[in-house]
């Protein structure tokens, strides 16, 4: 009983404090520069995953852009899920690419956490933007419609 | 019409040519179903016959490469078909980046069908070298320069003709021909422009067919589609209305086309339209709604190297009516709709 009385009061001890911290410690929203500067740097590493998407990786020639042209049928809103291609693990979008990398482009593939593994999966999740998140979704589908330019805003390739 | 042999793969056939979002807006009809023959069939009798269709082989220069294998295996397909194709015709990008290299690997390859073979240029053929080192190798002296053709088979007129032009983009960027190879190369190219046969082929069409009678069946192969399915990709030709125009006379044209590597069927007045396999890789269907979207393959799988991809073939009747069948490599690809072959 004696317990029970003592967490009940240091439970209302730490909502208190959690109320004054969410008041003293909330972020405000992110507009203005700070939000374009945000938004340019994404668009960057965007424009570094479609360089490298259409680069060949490896030493066979190919690259992931042969097999998925605007990023289409990577389907990144579909991970993490259990892939048949790698054994029926849960696999996450950079284990794909990561896949595709070295076992069809026969190249040695990105560290992950790397810049280039992060522009890959920026790429790839940027030009299926809207897609509703359906993880272990199976259903192969094209990417954002492009009617001219790269796909994305920002970039002078 | 001249006779064609193995050994003058085009030249002795040819005449020479101087040489949205939604995929069409064009509404299905019953009569456009599978099996039931979507356009009247010419009137014209045909003496039936059977042509196969290769395209897409997308040759590296590496040696050893899969796609070599892959090639090599559709060849062996539409020699073993029975009965054998009268003809195969190939739809372009026999290389992937305009080597000679890679098209003296193709020939190589190619010399092993057991038919006579026509052939028409695709980008990767192309735009190293503005198409030199194809013509060297799959047009005869005496057409160099003309990239259209037509033969007649059997009661039928089959064209060929180069739809992967483009206006220069290039000159005035200072690109090298690397530089303008490796642009086009990419599928989704947004400053190459739209491809098209432009101005002086369609003038040899036009007076290709100008004496020709409504009746004669009439199949035309190009690299892209002669409709607009994706532009974005260059799944299109761009001036397929002028093209369309000029053959409308006839009762019924069949158009078989390359560059989509999938299975995808359309129809637009007397033209139907299929698309074909590769047999390199396979392209995801493009985000637009299909007019005919049970005429599909099935999603491959991408640890099967081989699968998305196969070689096709054409049995044409006497009617003209025509089956397209797909020879897929792995089993799962097609649908059984699609399997049984699909009315063309």
């Amino acid at each position: 009983m004696k317990n029970t009385m003592k967490n009940v009061a240091l439970a209302g001890v730490a909502a208190i404090a959690i109320s004054m911290a969410g008041s003293a410690f909330a972020a405000k929203p992110i507009v203005g520069q700070e939000a374009a500067d945000q938004f340019d740097a994404l668009m960057a590493a965007v424009a570094k995953g479609d360089n490298l998407w259409h680069v060949p990786q490896g030493s066979n020639g190919l690259g992931c852009g042969n097999c998925h042209p605007d990023g289409s049928a990577t389907q990144p809103e579909s991970f993490p899920k259990a892939h048949r291609t790698l054994g029926g693990r849960v696999v996450a979008l950079r284990d794909m690419v990561q896949w595709c990398l070295q076992a069809v482009s026969a190249a040695d593939g990105f560290d992950y956490g790397s810049d280039e593994m992060i522009a890959m999966e920026a790429y790839a999740t940027y030009m299926n933007r809207g897609a509703v998140i359906e993880l272990g979704k199976d259903v192969q589908t094209g990417a954002v419609p492009v009617i001219s330019g790269p796909g994305y805003p920002g970039t002078t390739h | 019409m001249e006779k064609i042999s193995r050994r003058n793969f085009l030249g002795v056939t040819t005449k020479g040519a101087a040489a949205g979002i939604v995929a069409g807006t064009f509404a299905p009809t019953a009569s456009s179903m599978i099996g039931l023959g979507g356009v009247a069939s010419a009137s014209a009798k045909v003496k039936p016959f059977t042509f196969a269709v290769l395209t897409d082989a997308h040759l590296y220069d590496i040696p050893d490469h899969r796609f070599d294998a892959f090639l090599e295996e559709s060849v062996a397909q539409v020699n073993a078909l029975k009965p054998r194709p009268d003809i195969l015709i190939y739809a372009g990008d026999i290389g992937q980046f305009g080597k000679d290299a890679e098209l003296e690997k193709g020939q190589k390859i190619l010399s092993k069908l057991k038919m006579p073979m026509l052939v028409i240029p695709g980008e990767h053929d192309y735009y190293l070298d503005m198409g030199a080192d194809w013509r060297k190798r799959f047009l005869p002296k005496s057409k160099q320069g003309l990239e259209a053709w037509s033969h007649d088979h059997n009661g039928v007129h089959m064209i060929g003709m180069n739809s992967i032009l483009v206006r220069d983009f290039w000159t005035d960027k200072g690109l090298s021909d690397h530089d303008r190879m490796g642009w086009l190369e990419e599928l989704e190219c947004h400053r190459c422009g739209a491809w098209g046969v432009h101005e002086k082929q369609l003038a040899w069409l036009k007076k290709d067919v100008a004496k020709l009678s409504p009746d004669t069946p009439i199949i035309i192969f190009t690299h892209s589609p002669l409709w607009d399915y994706y532009p974005r990709w260059n799944f299109q030709t761009s001036d397929a209305p002028e093209i369309r125009a000029i053959l409308s006379k006839f009762d019924k044209v069949m158009s078989v086309h390359g560059h989509v590597h999938q299975v995808v069927y359309n129809e637009i007045g007397n033209m139907t339209s299929a698309g074909l396999l590769s047999t390199s890789w396979p392209w995801p269907y493009p985000p637009v709604e299909l007019t005919y979207p049970h005429i599909k393959m099935n999603r491959q799988n991408p640890g099967d190297f081989k699968d998305g991809m196969g070689s096709s073939s054409v049995a044409v009747g006497a009617d003209f009516d025509g089956v397209m069948n797909y020879h897929a490599f792995s089993a799962d690809l097609l649908p059984e709709n699609v399997a049984a072959g699909i009315a063309v």
